[in-house]
């Protein structure tokens, strides 16, 4: 099988033609034809220059296998078609369609094709007519049928209305209208204004003085989408126009019109098939202006006005409320797709329900759109929802406008099933939603202004800092020292000279022994005892107690003995100052104590 | 004795400051200005103020917050970048710039930094220059009074506490001293500045005839490295250099 396969590919002598009828007539409808017998690919036809394509290119295969004295032989052919309709008189060259098979390319011969004139159809009296095999040629006035296209503005606005219209005017009856090509429309947003099927309204006007039956054939409103020059490709299609025949053409000019759209079952007829092709158009379509565009600019062009509508102002919370939004007005109003309404966070707001009322009317496309949000609020509370803005270019007045709604209050109450925390998703925190971003606020507490660039470091008052402290801490270093030296010196005199006023002291206590002065006496010997310790170790005189001696010579270290015996001392001294009887009996032994006792501290303390 | 010193003191507090009572109401009246959102009337008044030769880091900050408002990038971040230098570590303006540098044309991703260069930024960002100054001061009056406090003390144990604390306080005060003087010395060799054209080729020399190397927009970030007549060497965060038009950029 797979030998089979190969057999037919190696054995055969590749053919490409062309195929066609030479002679044509204006307006007929002819095939072309090329034909391959190879399996190829990359098929490329010509470019019919002169001529409209109709379909094409349609393949089609057609293969058969023979087997002659038991050799087989697979014959095939690929036939591609163009039907094609002749445009103009005249004698015209197609050029040779391509194909590559097995990686070779081949080209078809060159087709010449002669255009003759127009053929007429004219099978009087006969409606079974076949247009597209003309028989006859009769004669048609050029300007008796012709379709015309319009705007109404030649200049619009991005996205303004703009009204199409394409209008037949016809001096003949005129039947069978079949459309050949439809205006290309791309780059607008199209709404037909005249519907499909439905009856015609015929007028009568009068361009130059005579008189034409019309009828509006098409009719758009469109919105150009993109700015600059764009070009309408025209209407083409045919119709077949009753005439008269030649006796009857004096009458032509008299009533013809009241048989517009008549029936053709006439006598004296003829059918005759016309093309008809409209003017095309060109739009020079303007941007819209850039300086003052509202920050909100969605594309809406028209004239539009904003209703807003909520149902009620006070619920119970997880009560459902819509609010609607209502955009009405002239233009191209299914383009508006959505509002910016900013709905408080703790609200849930579900998609908008958008309900249209398009009016399409003859002059252009008006109505409303109407936006329906659905919201429950979840937690209790007063909400305001901001007044939305929407702004719109008004051509008539080449301004945007802006129209704005209402605000509304909502307060909302606790309703019965209000669980604060529980949410309704299921989650029982709800993170906190930033709603947008900003700068922070200026500092309001003011600032020491410095001096531009001033920099502390390096500066006098910086270099003083180091300097005056320094300065003070050195002079106050200075006299403390100072001061304390002289403290010290001071105690120590008193330390040095301590024996010595002890024994004047004594010495004096001694004369009084002799005088049996007993008051005087004891006076000296106490202020030898007390003020020999007090010089000796310091104290102030204030602090002067037994305690604070015995402390004192403790911490000099003096023997316990001594302590003892020094405190008996001063206790003997007052006993025997104040005791009833003599005084002076116990001077001498007193005396005597007295001295041992500070030689025997003098020698401990050294 | 007791006298001059305080007249000294006096002395001393007078230097470091120079308030206004004129400035005052001005600033009150321009920050009015900006709360209703007259901002270019408030933008005026600011720097009707820093005409008289001074700043402060709230005058830049509001001043640049009045820029931000206005749309002016470029401005603002200037602002916020002044502010910064005299406040290194204020929450709000490192905010506010950040948010102003998130608005611009270039996105310049910074060379990452090894952690310890980061720390040492850190640290050393904490004060401005004028701040560890009086901290370096402060530590070394600090350490004077420990030093007279070991001096009399008359026990061991104060003598050697106050012995310790007062050469720990005395390094510090030196180190503060040190990162002052460090941060005084960068500002003034170490330019920044922000561009103001808003599109800029960067050229590979000094001659408008040179390679074009890259652009930059408005309210980018430039250091300084060099000046030669017109022209200046610009490095940009993320390490590439060029030469750029004096006229095209601000100083911070």
């Amino acid at each position: 099988m797979l030998l089979l396969m190969a057999v037919p590919l190696m054995a055969q002598n590749v053919t490409f033609k062309a195929i066609g009828q030479t002679n044509v007539a204006v307006g007929d409808q002819f095939i072309v034809q090329f034909v391959v017998n190879a399996n190829g690919s990359n098929f490329r036809g010509p470019d019919f220059d002169n001529f409209r394509v109709l379909t094409g290119p349609n393949q089609s295969t057609n293969s058969s296998y023979s087997n002659i004295n038991g050799r087989m032989t697979q014959s095939m052919t690929i036939t591609y078609s163009y039907y094609l309709r002749a445009l103009s008189e005249g004698e015209f060259t197609i050029a040779p369609a391509k194909i590559a098979i097995d990686g070779k390319e081949y080209q078809t011969n060159e087709l010449k094709i002669i255009v003759g004139a127009k053929n007429t159809q004219s099978q009087t009296q006969t409606q079974n007519t076949d247009p597209s095999n003309p028989q006859e040629v009769a004669e048609l006035d050029e300007n008796a049928i012709f379709i015309k296209a319009d705007v109404d503005k030649k200049d619009p606005y991005l996205g303004e209305q703009v009204i199409l219209t394409y209008k037949i005017y016809t001096k003949v009856p005129i039947s069978n209208i079949i459309s050949e090509k439809e205006p290309n429309l791309s780059g607008f947003w199209m709404k037909n204004l005249i519907e499909q099927g439905a009856q015609m309204s015929p007028s009568n006007e009068i361009i130059d003085g005579v008189e034409y039956a019309t009828a509006e054939l098409r009719k758009f409103a469109i919105f150009p989408q993109k700015s600059g020059e764009i070009t309408i490709s025209p209407l083409e299609l045919q119709c077949v126009a009753q005439m008269r025949s030649n006796t009857t053409r004096k009458r032509r000019s008299n009533s013809f019109f009241d048989s517009f759209f008549d029936d053709p079952f006439f006598s004296g007829y003829q059918n005759v098939q016309k093309f008809l092709g409209s003017n095309s158009i060109k739009l020079n379509v303007k941007a819209l202006p850039q300086n003052a565009k509202p920050a909100n600019y969605n594309g809406a062009v028209g004239s539009f006005t904003v209703q807003s509508e909520i149902n009620k102002s006070s619920v119970k919370t997880n009560d459902a409320l819509s609010i609607k939004y209502k955009i009405s007005g002239q233009g191209n109003i299914e383009l508006i797709d959505k509002l910016n309404v900013s709905f408080p966070t703790d609200f849930e707001v579900y998609d908008p329900k958008i309900t249209d009322d398009v009016r399409v009317t003859p002059r252009g496309v008006s109505g409303s759109r109407t936006f329906e949000y659905l919201i429950i609020p979840r937690n209790p509370g007063e909400f305001n929802i901001e007044a939305i803005e929407y702004s719109f270019f008004n051509p008539l007045t080449e301004k945007y406008e802006i129209i704005q709604t209402k605000a509304f209050n909502i307060q909302v109450e606790k309703g019965a099933d209000y669980q604060a925390g529980v949410s309704y998703s299921g989650i029982s925190q709800e993170d906190i939603q930033y709603i947008g971003q900003d700068i922070r606020h200026i500092k309001v507490k003011n600032e020491t202004l410095q001096p531009l660039s001033y920099f502390f470091y390096g500066s006098i008052a910086f270099i003083l800092w180091y300097i005056i402290p320094a300065v003070l801490f050195i002079i106050f270093i200075f006299f403390w020292r100072k001061q304390a030296a002289t403290l010290s010196n001071q105690s120590l005199m008193r330390h040095k000279k301590a024996t010595k006023v002890a024994r004047k002291n004594l010495k004096q206590a001694n004369q009084f022994l002799g005088t049996k002065e007993s008051e005087a006496f004891y006076n000296e010997i106490s202020q030898a005892l007390w003020g020999y310790l007090a010089d000796k170790f310091n104290i102030p005189l204030s602090e002067l107690s037994k305690d604070s001696i015995e402390d004192a010579l403790t911490e000099k270290k003096v023997k316990d003995v001594t302590i003892k015996q020094f405190i008996e001392c001063l206790n003997n001294c007052d006993f025997a100052r104040f005791a009833p009887g003599d005084p002076t009996s116990n001077m001498d032994k007193i005396y005597n104590e007295a001295l041992e006792i500070i030689s025997k501290i003098e020698r401990e303390l050294k | 004795m007791k006298k001059s010193i305080f007249i000294l003191i006096l002395l001393l507090g007078a230097m470091t400051s120079f308030g206004s009572t004129k400035h005052d109401s001005l600033l009150s009246i321009a920050n009015q200005q900006y709360d209703e959102g007259i901002y270019h009337e408030a933008i005026q008044n600011y720097q009707l103020i820093i005409e008289d030769k001074v700043e402060s880091s709230q005058l830049y900050y509001n001043l640049g917050n009045a820029f931000y408002k206005m749309d002016d990038l470029a401005s603002a971040i200037l602002y916020y970048e002044k502010a910064k230098k005299i406040n290194p570590n204020d929450e709000d303006i490192n905010y506010n710039l950040g948010i102003a540098n998130s608005r611009i044309v270039d996105n310049i991703d910074s060379v990452p930094q090894i952690i310890f260069k980061r720390w040492w930024n850190q640290f050393y960002n904490m004060f401005s220059v004028n701040l560890w100054a009086k901290v370096a001061i402060g530590l070394f009056i600090l350490t004077l009074v420990f030093a007279a406090i070991y001096l009399l003390g008359r026990t061991r144990f104060i003598k050697k506490l106050f012995f310790s604390l007062g050469i720990l306080f005395l390094l510090l005060s030196i180190a503060s001293y040190f990162v002052s003087y460090q941060k005084y010395y960068y500002t003034n060799t170490h330019k920044e500045a922000i561009l103001f054209a808003p599109t800029i080729t960067v050229k590979s020399s000094p001659n408008r005839n040179s390679v074009d190397l890259f652009v930059i927009h408005e309210g980018s970030k430039v250091y300084i490295l060099d000046q030669v007549g017109e022209w200046i060497e610009i490095r940009i965060a993320n390490g590439s250099v060029g030469w750029l038009p004096v006229s095209s950029i601000k100083y911070i």
